[in-house]
């Protein structure tokens, strides 16, 4: 079968290919699809690769030309490593595993240096959450948390962009960053107590 | 399909990158548990020769004695404790490596391979093969030279 890329582009010939687009079709599915036929895996592409990239320019501050990059390892290593996906996890946390692990060897290439969230997030969740535990009624400025996060060690910005940003549940990021899920609530939990704290001090909360 | 998702695909065909067989992983697997479980034998072996060297030491009435501390001190194998520590630090690090490592606390790792080696070490203990090894080990050259009892 000719798998290049112009071939597969004008052969989306098969209903199956058809009805791996549509996104009621599980990862777990497409994985095993795409073990015997390639062409699966570019809708695992095209499924993921919006997401990842945002998760990762969110955790790291990069070019977009850097998280492209990370990107393409990422892809490239969780093909390579497709039969050893662990179905007792979810797909995309198997991912966003190696997604995290390919940013923090970036990290770690690169020297250390403060990370700034991009301008478009939205932080309601975890505004509101500070808010209900400070009890202020204004809202938190949206500029100085990212700020703020951006500032945060990279440990806990992790989880709090996994967390508020991703959505991962708790169990979700216990599988991602591999470690116990009661490890994870007690580094949200310091995560946020930090951010108040520096909130506090830059005068964002009364 | 977006431009950098074709670029990813054109990349995996142009390095011709491979699935790694399931066999690769099924390997790795088996290897990280059976080194789990050689870790937490041989840890269990050199718990039972330590009891073996402090029974020794200590004696039956030692341990009855006001001085039973001091007798342990004295008594105790820094050789066999150090293999021992070594072997429990080692299983520990296997056993996060296992895919469902991770889940669990690293001190109730820790406590519970420490627990599993001591309880295996004393039955074998109780069987007499720390004796038995201790015995064998004795004949050996090096052990006088390393062993400080």
């Amino acid at each position: 079968m000719d798998f290049s890329l112009g071939t597969i582009m004008t052969n989306q010939d098969n209903s199956t290919s058809e009805a791996a687009k549509a996104p009621d079709v599980a990862d777990e599915q497409l994985v095993t699809l795409a073990l015997k036929d390639d062409r699966y895996y570019e809708i695992i592409v095209e499924r993921y690769e919006p997401k990842l990239r945002r998760y990762i320019l969110r955790f790291i501050h990069c070019s977009e030309a850097d998280a492209q990059d990370i990107i393409q390892d990422v892809f490239i290593n969780a093909y390579r490593n497709l039969n050893g996906f662990d179905t007792d996890l979810k797909f995309s946390s198997w991912l966003y595993r190696i997604a995290h692990n390919e940013a923090v060897s970036h990290l770690r290439r690169m020297s250390a240096r403060p990370t700034v969230i991009m301008e478009d997030e939205t932080f309601d969740a975890l505004a509101s959450e500070l808010n209900t535990e400070i009890e202020v009624g204004n809202k938190l400025e949206g500029i100085k948390l990212r700020t703020v996060i951006g500032r945060l060690d990279e440990k806990y910005r992790d989880v709090i962009v996994l967390r508020y940003l991703e959505e991962k549940s708790y169990d979700e990021i216990s599988d991602i960053l591999r470690k116990p899920s009661g490890s994870v609530s007690s580094l949200i939990t310091r995560a946020k107590r930090i951010l108040l704290k520096e909130l506090k001090k830059e005068n964002i909360t009364s | 399909m977006s431009e950098t998702s074709k670029k990813i695909i054109e990349e995996i065909h142009e390095r011709n990158v491979k699935h790694r067989p399931k066999w690769y992983f099924l390997i790795k697997n088996i290897s990280v548990w059976a080194l789990l479980i050689a870790a937490i034998f041989l840890g269990a072996l050199t718990m039972s020769i330590e009891e073996s060297v402090l029974e020794k030491g200590i004696g039956v009435h030692g341990f009855f004695s006001s001085e039973f501390f001091l007798l342990l001190f004295r008594g105790i194998s820094l050789l066999w404790l150090l293999c021992a520590v070594l072997f429990v630090v080692f299983a520990f690090l296997n056993l996060r490596l296992t895919k469902e490592g991770y889940r669990y606390r690293a001190w109730w790792i820790g406590l519970g391979i420490l627990l599993l080696i001591v309880t295996l070490g004393l039955l074998l203990g109780h069987e007499g093969v720390g004796d038995r090894i201790e015995s064998a080990a004795e004949h050996a050259s090096w052990y006088h030279a390393y062993s400080d009892h």
